[in-house]
């Protein structure tokens, strides 16, 4: 998967204490933010040109991309030259952390009631926190409104619908999503009970994995069920999914934010709505991906980087940011905005969001996709039988995770 | 006149005394010698370069071996390469030191046993002719000193280390730990009976990938050669494609392609043919065969091209001769282009078996190593090979130590291989002949 | 001459067209897929129509390009690396060759089972090296430094290549230049060069080549977009977890193959052909 190329590449970075730069005097009105090249980047730029007016403190964006950004901060950070404030998903905050990257936050002076829960939970490892969230990306369900008018409420009333107009001969297909992928299987898994790792209330525990219980093996059979309907082919994949959607031939399918703009350029129908309920009476709790500011362990101005980022997101600028580049915003007074409640898609996923839990961001979880990935696919394509694999699955995890630690 | 006048000056000290002043500092023992230009040009030498970097050579070999001491301010890794450069160029200080000694006692032999001593024109033309090859192969040595053998080298110290996640720089020092990684990797878990499948598969992708790409490139190298075909230029332009178009993008579309129920393949094959679908992606023979297929598309233009160039020098009165004897076009190639062919090429297709047999490129963008394989431990996939699978445990985990450890032992295996047979070829054995 | 000698003749060229007309269709077959795949309307390759001809094209993908992304200015970054690099690579190798195969030097059949083994090094690690390397010497988010790392890591197997080709030729030429008075540089450059040509077209275009395919080493280093090279900035729309934009990335990949195209075009005269096949008459 490029995924793992990239974290290759992330994890491949060394620093250098260069014994020869002096540490660049960034004087104590300067702050020094990496953010990707794009609308990200132009929106730091003009939300800083406004905080300079405010404060005098002026703030300079470079464009480093964000799945970068850790390993140039390894490298300038000590050095003197890297950022005050970089931005990373939550997923791989254990990992940047445990590196000795980022700077821990007083949280007990913070208020935060204002974000959404689950988007401060990602943000915290072992129980400290480390960054203030901006933006969520959610699952939800992503429908051709003329094939499918009204999104009924539970999830077997929707494959019912999507069997009826499912037709492989005529190229119709009722509802489709990689199953193959632990990530968006996972919403079924949550569902039913299962977690990947117990929350203790301070930080996940890596020892106890959920992934072989009741929940996870009743999430294996709802999958194997779904394959059996014919719905989903093998080979169905997210390039194919998203074609058919765009010719207008997929009813349904899961998605999340990073699609929509794909679907207006190509000017395909769409809609939006959180995913129904499973069959247990449980809404499908799907992982949330969480993008965050974080302050380097190597920045001079720590607390004026923390006042910046507080700033950033406030309620009236993190409805700018929406605006700006239609990002969720991590903010239950946003979201709650009657302006905000006006665009119906970004409502469905913030709904969603409700629904969700943040995808576990300590490094014990780069163990999980693959042994979960081959046990969906043994269930569907070899007939396993769930209750025996599960527990296998769970067996790799482990023997995965010890041998990280050792 | 000038000769003269230097036979005339001083004794001969003898060549053992010439050589001890060289030890003792360089030069000292050229100019006893009567070499004053030599020797002057190597007192500088030691004065300016040698002495000065004594320190910091040492600063840096002890940085090798202390790895640091300081968090966040030490940088294991870095200590590591500067003590890698550190110590390659004290061997090189050292051999300059060692060859100014016995440059000082072959000329003081040679003036012994009575020789005239050597002007400086002569010394310095004699200094060029000796060291021509030296000289021309000096930038390339750089090269590869720092481009190949220096990170061969980090790659292998780090599988003696501690680093992986949790012990990484800057916020920790590493530590030298032996050979731990090594004999924990190996004894971990029942992985025997996968290690021996992928290997198995190892051995086989890497024989098949390799053979295949030459033969396909030679036959058309072969038969592009005939000048009776037209449009020559054009087609071997079309066919150089594979190569000039990003191998990122053609392996995704062959995955597409090869889709079982939305490829095109497929379709093709069952609306034109009437077949069943293949499980291309879902089968581990059929994944095996697509990775065999796609990456000869990818990869026969480079050697179509390159044994093109290698059909060039071969010596044409050759061909001659054996017309005028009456032979046959296939008689030709099977005496004369093959075996010659085969000459040049056999110790670059050695290479590149071991370069195929670490080449997950295809392998891990095609399908990553899948499809999953029930029974096949520790993330292995039916067409992952060693180095992708051990990517998978180690590089994923951020065991980077282990990752070295197990490319070290890996390496080992290639490099026996490949040199128990490059020996046995004729292209070695034969080699001091062809110069 | 028979008639069966004709005929003979006659039915292995038949052959030949027959195994270069499947080869063409081999080839082209995924390259047209992947043109007409990159003039589908989504971000995504499928398409349901599966016929060369699609029903609802877009050039949309390779405008944009132009239009929204620097793909001019990438493109010229990697011609610069790529002519740099195909120079430096011809020059070194040359040189390094020629001692090789010519001279005679301590250490010289060491020397080549070295650079044998070296480079079959599986590398995991090896971008961490090289990075640190440039920025020792303050390469890093440069050209120049690229240009370096790719030239000095194509020597091993390039010189292994160019050795061969050089072996090949008689000595008798360099032995008459020899009586007659020349220097080695001379002789290196006036006689030995123009002859291994062809080689030389085939390590020019190698070396060439290889920086419009590396995206990992070179994303490494350059960190400002408009140093980006063409893989680095056209991974740029795939390398996301979520949304890539693969019509695009497919557009902008078919547009890069065209130097490449262009230039072993351009460098078949050398390839082929070239000066006296070796052979000295007389």
């Amino acid at each position: 998967m490029v995924k793992n190329r990239k974290v290759m590449l992330m994890a491949l970075v060394l620093g250098l204490v260069a014994l020869l730069a002096p540490t660049l005097c960034l004087g104590a009105t300067k702050l020094v933010v990496w953010e990707s090249s794009g609308p990200e980047e132009q929106w730091v730029r003009k939300m800083g040109e406004l905080y300079y007016k405010e404060t005098g403190i002026e703030i300079e964006v470079h464009p480093v991309d964000q799945l970068s950004q850790s390993d140039k901060l390894a490298l300038d950070g000590p050095a003197g030259k890297g950022a005050d404030i970089v931005v990373w998903p939550h997923d791989k905050l254990g990992q940047t952390i445990e590196q000795g990257l980022l700077w821990e936050l007083p949280e007990d002076k913070l208020d935060l009631s204002n974000f959404t829960a689950s988007a401060i939970d990602a943000m915290r490892y072992q129980g400290r926190l480390y960054g203030i969230p901006y933006a969520l990306e959610a699952l939800a369900l992503v429908y051709n409104p003329d094939l499918l008018p009204e999104v009924p409420e539970t999830f077997d009333e929707l494959i019912a619908i999507a069997k009826k107009f499912n037709n492989p001969r005529k190229n119709q297909w009722g509802f489709m999503f990689d199953m193959l992928d632990f990530y968006f299987a996972y919403g079924f898994f949550g569902g039913y009970g299962a977690y990947v790792f117990k929350d203790t209330g301070s930080g996940l525990d890596p020892d106890d994995i959920g992934l072989a219980n009741e929940g996870a093996i009743q999430a294996v059979k709802y999958l194997k069920n779904l394959r059996d309907t014919g719905l989903i082919p093998e080979g169905t994949t997210k390039d194919i999914i998203n074609g058919l959607f765009i010719e207008g031939n997929l009813m349904a399918h899961i998605n999340g934010p990073w699609a929509y703009a794909e679907f207006e350029e190509a000017g395909a129908k769409y809609a939006v709505a959180p995913l129904p309920k499973l069959n247990n009476g449980n809404y499908p709790q799907t992982f949330i991906g969480v993008k965050g500011y974080y302050v380097s362990a190597f920045s001079n101005q720590k607390e004026e980087a923390l006042k910046f980022i507080l700033w950033l997101t406030n309620k009236e600028n993190s409805f700018k940011h929406y605006q700006d580049t239609t990002i969720i915003p991590s903010r239950e007074d946003v979201i709650n905005m009657p302006e905000f409640q006006k665009n119906k898609t970004i409502q469905a996923f913030a709904i969603q969001a409700t629904r969700s839990i943040p995808m576990p961001n300590i490094p014990e979880m780069r163990e999980v996709w693959d042994p979960m990935a081959h046990a969906i696919t043994f269930v569907l394509r070899n007939n396993g039988i769930p209750e025996e694999i599960l527990p296998l699955s769970v067996e790799q995890i482990k023997e995965g995770i010890m041998m990280m630690k050792r | 006149m000038q000769r003269n006048l230097i036979e005339n000056t001083g004794s001969n000290i003898g060549r053992y005394t010439s050589a001890l002043l060289s030890t003792l500092y360089m030069g000292a023992g050229q100019i006893a010698n009567g070499q004053w230009l030599k020797g002057i040009f190597l007192i500088l030498f030691e004065t300016f370069v040698l002495i000065p970097s004594v320190p910091l050579l040492l600063k840096n070999l002890k940085g090798l071996i202390t790895l640091g001491e300081t968090p966040m301010v030490d940088h294991s890794l870095f200590m590591m390469i500067y003590g890698i450069l550190a110590a390659v160029a004290a061997i090189f200080l050292i051999v300059c030191y060692l060859v100014n000694i016995r440059d000082a006692y072959e000329h003081g032999l040679a003036i012994d046993k009575g020789g005239k001593r050597k002007g400086w024109k002569e010394t310095l033309s004699d200094m060029i002719d000796a060291g021509f090859p030296y000289l021309i192969l000096a930038p390339g040595i750089l090269c590869i000193i720092l481009f190949t053998f220096l990170p061969m080298a980090f790659n292998i110290m780090i599988a003696f280390t501690d680093y992986d996640l949790f012990h990484s720089p800057p916020r920790h020092i590493l530590n030298w730990v032996g050979f731990r990684n090594f004999v924990e990797f190996l004894t971990t878990a029942s992985w025997a009976n996968t290690f021996k499948q992928v290997m198995l598969w190892t051995v086989v992708w890497a024989v098949l990938s390799t053979l295949t790409t030459y033969l396909l490139g030679m036959i058309i190298a072969l038969i592009l050669n005939n000048p009776r075909i037209k449009f020559r230029k054009v087609i071997r332009t079309i066919l150089i494609l594979p190569y000039a178009i990003p191998a990122f993008i053609s392996i995704l579309m062959w995955k597409g392609m090869l889709n079982t129920n939305f490829g095109i393949v497929n379709h093709l094959l069952t609306t034109t043919f009437n077949m069943q679908p293949i499980p291309w992606l879902e089968n581990v023979f059929w994944t095996r065969f697509a990775v065999i297929m796609v990456n000869l598309w990818l990869g026969f233009p480079y050697s179509m091209m390159m044994i093109t160039g290698i059909l060039q020098g071969l010596p044409n009165d050759l061909y001659e001769a054996a017309t005028v004897d009456g032979a046959s076009g296939f008689q030709k190639f099977r005496y004369i282009t093959f075996p010659l062919v085969m000459f040049s090429v056999a110790p670059l297709v050695i290479m590149s078996f071991a370069y195929n047999f670490n080449n997950f490129n295809v392998i891990f963008l095609l399908n990553d190593g899948l499809p999953a394989v029930f029974g096949l431990q520790g993330k292995a996939g039916g067409s992952d090979i060693l180095i992708s699978w051990v990517y998978k445990l180690t590089f994923q985990s951020l065991k980077f130590n282990y990752a070295a450890a197990m490319s070290l032992i890996i390496f080992l295996l290639i490099v026996g291989f490949s040199i128990y047979n490059y020996t046995r070829t004729r292209s070695f054995k034969e080699e001091e002949m062809l110069r | 001459m028979t008639i069966s000698h004709r005929a003979r003749q006659r039915i292995s060229l038949g052959i030949s067209y027959l195994i270069i007309f499947i080869m063409i269709l081999y080839v082209l077959f995924p390259v047209v897929w992947t043109f007409v795949s990159s003039l589908n309307q989504g971000d995504s390759l499928y398409s349901s129509d599966m016929s060369f001809i699609p029903k609802d094209p877009t050039w949309r993908h390779y405008r944009r390009l132009f239009t929204e992304t620097n793909f001019g200015l990438w493109y010229k970054n990697t011609l610069k690396v790529a002519v740099a690099t195909s120079v430096t690579t011809v020059i070194l190798v040359t040189f390094t060759a020629y001692a090789f195969s010519r001279l005679q030097f301590y250490g010289r059949k060491t020397g080549l089972i070295a650079m044998l083994v070296l480079q079959m090094f599986p590398g995991i690690m090896n971008m961490v090296a090289m990075y640190v390397l440039l920025n020792l010497f303050g390469l890093l988010d440069t050209h120049l430094g690229l240009i370096i790392v790719y030239a000095g890591g194509a020597i091993p197997y390039n010189t292994w290549l160019m050795k061969g080709y050089m072996d090949g030729i008689s000595r008798s030429l360099e032995e008459a230049a020899i009586i007659d008075g020349a220097s080695k540089w001379t002789i290196m450059w006036r006689i030995i060069f123009p002859l291994i040509l062809p080689m030389v077209s085939v390590i020019a275009i190698f070396s060439f080549v290889s920086p419009f395919g590396d995206f990992l080493f070179a994303r490494l280093v350059l960190t400002t977009p408009t140093n980006w090279t063409l893989s680095v900035g056209l991974h740029d729309f795939v390398s996301a977890r979520f949304g890539q934009r693969y019509t695009q990335f497919a557009a902008g990949s078919l547009l890069a193959a065209l130097p490449i195209t262009v230039l072993y075009l351009s460098l078949q005269g050398l390839l082929i052909g070239g000066l006296t096949r070796g052979s000295v008459k007389g």
